[in-house]
């Protein structure tokens, strides 16, 4: 079987269903948000570098940003589960198609931290070398790391859990910190150290792993499946996307939030959503980040007209997100077999929507307030969330369900 | 007889600090059906994903016909064929592809590829469906297909996990005299299952595992004896042992 043949196949494969959901996005007006960021971003950004102050720690900064880049390591492999079972006794023949894999992956990377590296560029020369040089051989090093990162990664998922497991990702964090930072503060003859300790650790270390150490197809396939679904996510926030299946998180430490979302008394329906809500794929994970962006704006932001847009704009794009949640149950058989009316299961939906979105913007009023410690602010912010979160629930949630879910039958 | 699979102090599990398995030593033969028997959570999958080479023992060794999974993972695995618990198929491969795919990966040439498969279709009544997707199967259909794609493979060692569930009663039967067909042919089988009646009439010798500790091994009647229970049923040994654990 010529396994080049079979990695063409799957990575067009996932390019043209990944090209079909593109599409989607950009048909929703997303890429024109995009450009009218971009335009004003790089506004902000010229701005931003004339008032920066000289203590600002450009170094430090470059650093932590490129480091979040480069450490990724993202590796695609186009495996799919029942690969675990039919091609296991061709391992060794399947050597070229991982390689591939592996320089496709190392690709993709490498593009971001260029990307990332372009929009750097102008505050580069500003803050921390003005000579081309000395940015161009930057570059090029950064761009060894990435690499580098990515193949000691790739050995490093031979190794099976435990104490080496755990160490091997440390060794490999610090170093590249170490390197971008020495790299960043122009430190070169540290920076030469660090390289050959980077390629004598590659040699010593991480490439012998693959002697000692079995390749771990299950742990393969679960990484592809996640890079999968982020990817499935991320379209999902503008598309239906079928195929997106549900990961579940414990989330212990939120335990508490199940009795103050079900309220006193508790609905099947109301038993079931809160703990989708809490513990079921991302629609805690967007709510906290939605959240978190929300009180980041709004602790920056002056007061006035935007701020007020900014903290409607965040509320209104929660909660079409946790419309999602609504269809959480609807393949399982049993949900539809209770005794329970349709119409009881709307109004718990909605009192639940209600509650968090109420909770959303309590937070941003009261962020409001201690970034301008301005009632008329505040008072704004409240009462145009309140009045947002009233009408989306009572009016346009019904409209938004009942275009992907016929409603009608619950008699309203 | 020769032995096919040797399990040597095996300590195994995902996490090195917590192992599932502890210290299991048993053997498969040639020409022996051996049943892996214990309850959910007992270890059984995680023995069998050692023994594919899917998971690396913390200690012990693991021998396919004296090979190590070491020494070549190729050769150790074009000597193991195996049913998974679950049927996991390709969406966009047709029974037919899933049959080829498995012919390639244990380099089978075409013409013994259609040699082998049509009695197979025949028995397990697949013959019109080469052309269906699994989406179009049930999950009897889907493990048949499994089943299938095992049976097409001519290894010393088969590895089953749990095969009883979801088939109809004719598969059941079908799948039973394939074992035994295989088996005088000269493979050593590795049957794990719940369905204790059907073990206790099949199987050859019998490991009771729990907890990820071999409780009993060996024959129907060595276990009856060692257990001072003459003439008892598998199930009520069973049940003795791991109540007693």
């Amino acid at each position: 079987m010529d396994v080049n043949t079979l990695w063409r196949e799957r990575a067009s494969s996932f390019w043209n269903m990944a090209i079909r959901y593109l599409r989607y996005i950009g048909n929703s007006g997303f890429l024109f948000s995009v450009y009218v960021g971009i335009i004003l971003g790089s506004y902000y950004y010229g701005q931003v570098l004339k008032v920066l102050p000289e203590a600002f720690p450009a170094a430090e900064f470059v650093t932590i940003l490129v480091f979040l880049f480069v450490s990724r390591g993202k590796i695609r492999t186009f495996l799919k589960v029942p690969d675990a079972n039919f091609l296991l006794p061709i391992e060794e023949h399947f050597k070229p198609y991982l390689q591939k894999s592996l320089l496709y992956s190392f690709v993709m990377q490498a593009f971001n931290v260029l990307v990332l590296m372009l929009v750097l560029g102008p505050f580069y020369f500003n803050r921390i070398d003005s000579d081309r040089t000395v940015y161009f051989s930057s570059l090029l090093l950064i761009l060894f790391l990435t690499g580098w990162n990515m193949f000691s990664k790739w050995e490093e998922l031979r190794v099976p859990e435990g104490t080496k497991r755990k160490l091997l990702p440390v060794i490999r964090m610090v170093m590249l910190l170490l390197t971008l930072y020495a790299l960043f503060k122009e430190a070169w003859l540290i920076t030469a150290v660090l390289f050959i300790g980077l390629s004598l650790l590659y040699m010593g270390v991480y490439r012998p792993l693959s002697q000692k150490h079995t390749l771990k197809w299950e742990r393969l396939i679960e990484l592809e499946g996640n890079a999968l679904m982020l990817f499935y996510r991320v379209a999902n926030m503008f598309v239906d996307v079928p195929d997106i299946s549900r990961k579940v998180c414990k989330r212990t430490w939120a335990a508490p939030l199940l009795k103050m979302l079900s309220g006193k008394k508790e609905s099947v329906y109301g038993y079931m959503y809160t703990r989708a809500f809490i513990r079921s794929n991302d629609y805690f994970g967007i709510y906290v980040r939605l959240t978190l962006i929300g009180i980041l704006l709004i602790l920056v932001l002056p007061s006035g007209f935007l701020l007020w847009a900014v903290n409607l704009l965040v509320l209104y794009m929660t909660a079409i997100q946790l419309t999602t949640l609504w269809p959480h149950f609807d393949m399982k058989v049993w949900v539809d077999l209770y005794p329970v009316s349709k119409r009881e299961r709307y109004d718990t939906f909605q009192r639940l929507l209600f509650k968090i979105m109420l909770s959303q913007v309590s937070l941003f009023s009261i962020s409001s307030f201690l970034n301008h410690f301005s009632i008329i602010d505040t008072v704004i912010i409240l009462i145009s969330g309140f009045a947002l979160i009233f009408v989306f629930t009572r009016v346009l949630l019904f409209k938004q369900l009942d275009k992907r879910f016929i409603l009608t039958e619950m008699g309203r | 007889m020769k032995s096919v699979l040797d399990v040597t102090d095996l300590t195994g599990g995902y996490s090195q600090q917590q192992p599932v398995l502890h210290n299991l030593n048993f053997h498969v033969e040639q020409k022996e059906i051996v049943g892996l028997i214990g309850l959910n959570g007992a270890g059984k999958s995680t023995t069998i994903k050692h023994v594919l080479g899917l998971m690396e023992p913390i200690e012990g060794t693991i021998k396919v016909n004296e090979n190590t999974i070491g020494e070549g993972p190729d050769r150790y695995r074009s000597q193991i064929a195996y049913i998974p618990e679950t049927p996991v198929l390709y969406d966009e491969l047709t029974l037919w592809e899933h049959l080829e795919l498995t012919a390639m990966a244990y380099d089978i040439n075409q013409a013994e590829l259609k040699g082998r498969v049509e009695p197979l279709l025949k028995e397990f009544r697949m013959e019109n469906k080469l052309k269906w997707y699994p989406n179009q199967f049930s999950k009897g259909m889907k493990q048949k297909v499994m089943i299938m794609c095992a049976f097409l493979v001519r290894p010393s060692l088969f590895v089953v996990d749990e095969p009883f569930v979801g088939l109809d009663p004719l598969g059941i039967q079908s799948f039973l005299d394939l074992i035994v067909q295989v088996k005088e042919r000269g493979t050593g089988i590795l049957l794990s299952t719940h369905i204790l009646s059907t073990a206790e009439r099949y199987c050859d010798r019998f490991i009771i595992l729990h907890e990820g500790r071999i409780l009993a091994d060996g024959t129907l009647s060595e276990i009856q004896a060692k257990m001072s229970m003459p003439n008892a049923a598998l199930d009520e040994i069973y049940v003795q042992i791991t109540r007693g654990a």
